[in-house]
Parts: structure tokens; sequence; C-alpha cells
């Protein structure tokens, strides 16, 4: 599956927090770092799982810090 | 018919504040007020007991109701902490509040589902056997197995009691009831060793995933809206999760009650200590109430007013 950066935006502004200002998020710097906190990620990888129908065991979490991190790990997925 | 006649609650006036202890937690203020919701925990004193706690609860009851400890014929207590593992903490209840020697009594293990399966369980053990007076206690002291330094457990639980009268004079009665369990998840919220663990992640995909759904179940069941639910009580496991489930049903905020920022998160206690003050609003006609939480387990219920009695 290809899934690009705009689609996880995509995801953390309607799933996430609509106030977030995505286009300001850097693409290669931890997501906690940016307005998001550990319960928002939660939710940003449910959103991913139920909407990409990728799986993403706990093992994974902590290597899953970027919005670059993310388009990766689905993308090889 | 019987139903709910009133509850009586118990919050010990301990408190440990998250804001006392926010740098070893890693937390900010937005993130106590905002997204756990949860500024303080409630602690009993040490000397308290599971039992103790109960007794506090149905002395609250007591004072609202004048109800007698001559009319109680059974008695369920909801707890995974006991006093004891032997004898049964419902046992020890009934003789420290002196109930008859012809009374019911026995222990439910459940956790944050514990009271909607307790509800069940004793109107359906009174129905059976003819009984008008039950009283439906919940107390489960995470203190006791709390890991202070953990801080997903130790920023969220805190201690309470409640006593729920069960009676023929019911000013909310139960409609249709869900349950559900995934088993094969039981280890996300465990204690093992004396000591609790919990996997948030897990707990939170879980109430994300299973609440929303059922919700849809238990009202169809009833042919009842989303919009016509006055009030839903959700188990108070934080409040980013009781927000979520909300966003995900698309139910309005004051639809949904969040009260647990100065106790906490107080498992099978944390339904019914709101419900307590829901029930005095006569606006809220259709109440459903859900816990979720150890097994991974749910319950679900919707409560509907009875109109010819006021409290």
């Amino acid at each position: 599956m290809t899934v690009t950066a705009a689609q996880i935006k995509e995801i953390i502004v309607n799933d996430v927090d609509p106030q977030i200002d995505v286009e300001s998020l850097k693409e290669d710097l931890p997501l906690t770092g940016q307005g998001i906190d550990s319960l928002d990620m939660y939710t940003l990888f449910l959103s991913i799982e139920e909407g990409l129908g990728v799986a993403i065991p706990d093992e994974d979490v902590e290597k899953l810090n970027t919005i670059d991190d993310i388009v990766k790990y689905v993308s090889l997925g | 018919m019987i139903g709910i006649e009133a509850i009586g609650s118990y919050i010990p006036e301990g408190r440990i504040s998250n804001y006392e202890r926010k740098e070893q937690l890693g937390f900010d203020d937005t993130f106590i007020e905002r997204k756990i919701g949860i500024q303080q925990v409630a602690i009993k004193a040490q000397d308290e007991d599971t039992s103790d706690l109960c007794v506090k609860a149905y002395e609250c009851l007591v004072e609202k109701t004048g109800c007698s400890v001559e009319d109680i014929q059974a008695l369920i207590v909801i707890t995974q902490n006991p006093d004891t593992n032997i004898p049964h903490t419902s046992a020890i209840v009934h003789g420290k509040l002196g109930l008859p020697e012809r009374c019911a009594c026995f222990d439910v293990s459940l956790g944050c589902s514990g009271f909607v399966y307790g509800l069940s369980v004793l109107q359906s053990f009174m129905q059976a056997n003819g009984l008008q007076h039950g009283v439906l206690f919940t107390a489960d002291p995470y203190s006791k197995i709390i890991n202070p330094n953990d801080k997903s457990t130790a920023s969220l639980f805190g201690d309470a009691a409640t006593a729920t009268l069960v009676s023929n004079k019911p000013h909310y009665t139960t409609q249709k009831f869900t349950f559900g369990t995934i088993g094969q998840s039981h280890r996300e919220l465990i204690c093992t060793d004396g000591i609790l663990e919990m996997n948030g992640r897990a707990i939170f995909n879980f109430a994300a995933k299973f609440v929303p759904p059922d919700m849809e179940v238990l009202l169809a069941s009833e042919e009842l809206a989303l919009a016509e639910v006055d009030k839903f009580i959700f188990h108070q496991g934080s409040k980013y999760i009781i927000d979520t489930i909300a966003k995900r049903l698309k139910i309005a905020p004051e639809q949904v009650v969040f009260d647990a920022a100065d106790y906490g998160n107080v498992v099978s206690s944390s339904i019914p200590v709101i419900l307590e003050k829901e029930m005095t609003d006569a606006e809220n006609s259709h109440i459903v109430i859900c816990g979720f939480g150890v097994g991974l387990s749910w319950a679900s219920a919707l409560l509907k007013r009875n109109k010819r009695t006021n409290l």
C-alpha cells in the first residue's frame, strides 16, 4: 500500500485535532513535539488501522514518531 | 416492578494531586485538564478496608432513604480488591451493618463493567426469589494495587464506594441490557503479584472500537435514537476516552457527563457516583449507562425514569 504524508496529515486534522495547523507540521520531526501528545497518537494509530487497514502492533509503535516514519511503515506494510 | 430507588456514595477525603507530581508523571497542566481530565485521585485512609468503604456508602444511602437494615434481603459487593480472599467481602459488610440472618450475600468479581452487570444480576436474583429490597455495593480501592511510579495507572485510579438500593419503589427502571467480553485481551489490564498493569493503548482501542457500536445495538433494540437519550454515563476511564466515544457517536456534549476531575477513575463506582447526581434531575427521562474495562469486558443498560416518583 502506498500512503502519502498528505494523507497522514488529513487523518490528523480529521480525526486527531481539527485545530492543528497541519501545514506547519514537519514531516521529519517527532509529532509529540509539534502539538500532538501521547493520547493523540493512540487516535492517529487507530485511525490508520481502521482507515487504511494496516495493523500496527504495540512493539512497532515506538518506532513511529514522525510522519515520515508512518508513511514508510504503512507503505512497507 | 423493581429498579433503582436511590444511590449513596462515599468518596474518601484523601487526595493525591496530579499537579503536584506532574514533573514525575511527565504531564503539563493542559494534558491533565484537557486530556486525562483527572486533576486528583481520591485515596482511602490506610486503616480503611473495602468493607469499610461499603459501610460508609451505606450510611449515605440510609441518610437519603431512611431504609432499615431489617428490610435488606440481598446484598452484592462488586470488587476485585476484597478485604480478604476468604470470606467474601459481602459477608463482612453484612456483619458490620448488622443485617438480618436471612439476607443473601455474595460478591461478583468484575471491574469497570461491574455496576451494570451487578444491577442485572441483583434484579434477576430478586425477581427469581420474590425479594423486594436489595443493595448493590461497588468498592474497588485500586490504591491497594497501584505502583505509585506507574504514571499510566497512578494518575488515573481513585478509591470510592457506592450503595444502590434496588427495590419495588424505583425511580429508574432498567430496560435493555447488553454485555460483551474480549477475553483474548485479558492481559491488557491485569494485576499480577499484587501490582496493577495497564496497556493504555489497548484499553483506548477497546473502548473506541466496541463502545460506540454497542450503543447502537442497545438503542436500536428499544427503538430510541441517540439524540433521545438525555444522558450517557460512560465509565470514567479518562476524559480522552469519553471524548473519543462521544466524537465517534456524534452525540452532543451536553448529553455526556465527565465528573472524575476531583476523584479519578473509581472503577465500578464511576457510573453510580454520577448516576446518584443525575437521577435527581427530572429532565433525565432516559439515561444510558455503560461500563468497560477489566476483562476486557463491557456492559450497558438503558434506564427509564419512573414519572410517578420524585426524588
